[in-house]
């Protein structure tokens, strides 16, 4: 698991991930996550789940809590490229209208 | 070649409760991705068998390949490997009772895990939502009905994401709508997450509404394997009578066959 | 005749079968201490439970041994006109044998009974199964917290047992029989050596790892040997355990004093 922050200026900062994210890399990744969202949680925050294989309900878990931090700073975590497996795991937790994740949605991400 | 196809295959698997043989040459496999049901009359084997898949049961080497690999053969760690990637949902829930809703499915995440407290609870309450009972976090077992409890016992077997799932009896003592919305969140879990779902069961309809295979035990021995179609249209007595459910035509025979009766105890200490 | 042998070959074996298997419980038990999860939540909560909640009936069974060792002490001592001694034989019997033993029977009694009642309904429950299949080692989740907590807190409910007992002695000696309070204090503590006190507390840690072993022994396997499991085995290994503890403990009792005289 890694995760590459990138800040264009002018723009909402831009966190790639890579790898699984599964409750061996979330303890790590959630302070890193964290601490971008303190710093620049009014402008928004957008992942890039392209790169990522697997996710499990920890890493549901964290976009949560995410997803709770950025909206109580007024803005709106968006999540991008979300394969299959990440995005049955967060329609099974019926958490997709919440995280803005919606079916069919694939053409649109790519 | 079956390692690919079968996760779990059964290679003639015989269980010993002291001196009574209670499982006799079991010999099925569980495919992948599919849910698989045993089903037979109480007291048939089926709970003893899942306790031999759990390995709450110790087996003989050589009856049983998980994954390719003897169970019976499993040293400490392997058992533990395995286990951290099974969920068992027992008959009665098992929740443990001085702990709450959540703090119950949090209790394997908190000892395998080193996931913060917060990221642990909103796992909780994202897990006892599967089972419609998010509301129900903060609750304790005793307050809570025997069917909601037993959703719970879902919950926390779901816990930490297992690659398997094992249920004993899924519906017994349910209603049957949530029977029905357990039933179906079953087959959610098999669509969305391709989990391996084996499922011990007496109750027919349910047994073939989420059954892909189904396996029909009587008096420790397997009756029939196959598909729901292929079941149905068995042609097999035994069957038959416990599709059809008709009363044990055993109950009214001569007391003089009876097993009860000595003579036919297998004897202590074998295998 | 055979019937008889056969029946005794068969109590034999079982005995012999349960002797190995607490063995391995208590193998398990002390290697629990060393395996995850970790303890100290556990510990703490256990200790409140055997310890803070023992407090009230360890004082009142202290304040009342003392009393009586002060009366019978008194009435004895007086027969040899040697009253003096009384504060050095209160003080004596109560660290070295009294305070460990009956601290260890009311902890058997009111925690030991609560414990093993505790795990025989995790066992009749499946909870322990359960916890077996979350790859947990329920004797490192339930028995060593339990061990540890009541290594702890044993000692010190025995020390408080002690002082109490004391003070009681004094209130019957001095306030009620008319010793001077300065006889009494000074015979405590001139009689009681450190080695009475390392007696006491050796007793103690002795006694806690009896009643932890055997309460939660007896609970753990609870309906095994019916081969059922239910509230009737509950209660039955519950009744064991306090029955059994309370022997080994007074058995134990003799063994340590022995070897330490």
């Amino acid at each position: 698991m890694s995760a590459a922050v990138l800040d264009p200026p002018g723009d909402a900062p831009v966190v790639e991930l890579t790898g699984t994210v599964d409750f061996k890399s979330v303890p790590e990744l959630r302070k890193r996550l964290l601490k971008v969202v303190k710093k620049r949680g009014g402008d928004g925050l957008r992942l890039d789940f392209r790169r990522v294989t697997r996710m499990d309900t920890s890493g549901v878990a964290m976009l949560v809590e995410l997803h709770q931090l950025a909206s109580s700073r007024g803005s709106r975590l968006a999540l991008i490229g979300l394969n299959e497996q990440v995005r049955r795991m967060i329609q099974l937790a019926r958490l997709d209208r919440l995280l803005g994740v919606s079916i069919g949605e694939e053409a649109g991400c790519q | 070649m079956s390692a690919e196809s079968h996760l779990i295959d059964m290679q003639g698997l015989n269980s010993h409760y002291g001196g009574r043989q209670v499982l006799f040459d079991i010999r099925f496999t569980i495919p992948r991705r599919q849910v698989t049901v045993i089903m037979g009359v109480s007291g048939c084997g089926k709970t003893t068998l899942l306790r031999h898949l759990i390995g709450l049961k110790a087996t003989q080497p050589g009856q049983v390949m998980i994954d390719g690999e003897d169970l019976g053969g499993f040293d400490e760690a392997k058992l533990r490997a395995y286990r951290l990637k099974t969920g068992v949902l027992f008959q009665g829930g098992a929740l443990f009772n001085s702990l709450s809703l959540w703090e119950n499915i949090a209790v394997p995440l908190k000892v395998h895990t080193r996931l913060p407290e917060k990221i642990i609870r909103i796992m909780a309450v994202i897990k006892l939502g599967l089972v419609g009972l998010s509301e129900f976090c903060d609750y304790m077992p005793s307050q809570l009905s025997g069917g909601m409890r037993k959703r719970a016992g879902l919950a926390r077997a779901l816990a930490m994401d297992p690659e398997i799932l094992f249920v004993d009896e899924p519906s017994s003592g349910l209603d049957p709508i949530t029977a029905a919305g357990l039933d179906q969140l079953i087959l959610d879990l098999r669509e969305t997450l391709g989990m391996t779902i084996i499922v011990v069961t007496h109750e027919l309809e349910s047994a073939f509404h989420i059954a892909d295979q189904l396996i029909v035990m009587d008096q420790g021995r397997v009756l029939a394997a196959g598909g729901p179609e292929e079941i149905q249209a068995s042609g097999d007595k035994r069957v038959r009578q416990f599709l059809n459910r008709q009363a044990d035509p055993r109950w009214t025979e001569n007391p003089a066959t009876s097993s009860c009766l000595p003579g036919e105890r297998v004897e202590e200490g074998k295998g | 005749m055979i019937q008889w042998v056969a029946w005794l070959g068969a109590f034999f074996l079982d005995r012999v079968g349960e002797l190995g298997r607490s063995g391995l419980f208590f193998y398990r038990m002390i290697r629990g201490l060393f395996r995850p999860p970790g303890k100290f939540h556990f510990v703490v909560k256990q200790v409140y439970f055997i310890g803070t909640k023992s407090f009230f009936v360890i004082g009142f069974t202290g304040a009342f041994t003392g009393m009586v060792l002060g009366l019978q002490g008194y009435y004895t001592l007086s027969k040899f006109g040697s009253e003096g001694l009384l504060g050095s034989a209160v003080a004596l019997s109560l660290i070295r044998e009294l305070g460990p033993v009956l601290s260890a029977l009311m902890v058997t009694g009111r925690a030991g009974s609560a414990m093993c009642a505790e795990i025989g309904i995790m066992r009749i429950e499946e909870q322990i199964d359960a916890l077996e299949c979350m790859a947990i080692d329920p004797h490192a989740y339930l028995v060593a917290p339990k061990l540890i907590a009541c290594l702890i807190a044993l000692p010190l409910l025995t020390a408080f047992f002690d002082v109490v007992g004391i003070l009681g002695g004094y209130a019957i000696g001095v306030d009620l029989l008319g010793l001077s309070s300065g006889i009494y204090m000074d015979g405590v503590e001139r009689s009681v050596a450190w080695e009475d006190v390392y007696m006491g507390i050796v007793k103690s840690l002795w006694f806690a790892l009896l009643i932890i072993w055997i309460c939660t022994y007896k609970g753990f396997y609870a309906g095994l040997d019916e081969g059922s499991f239910g509230p009737e085995q509950v209660s039955k290994a519950t009744t064991n355990a306090v029955v059994a503890s309370s022997v080994s403990v007074l058995v134990c009792d003799y063994v340590v004093t022995s070897i330490l005289l």
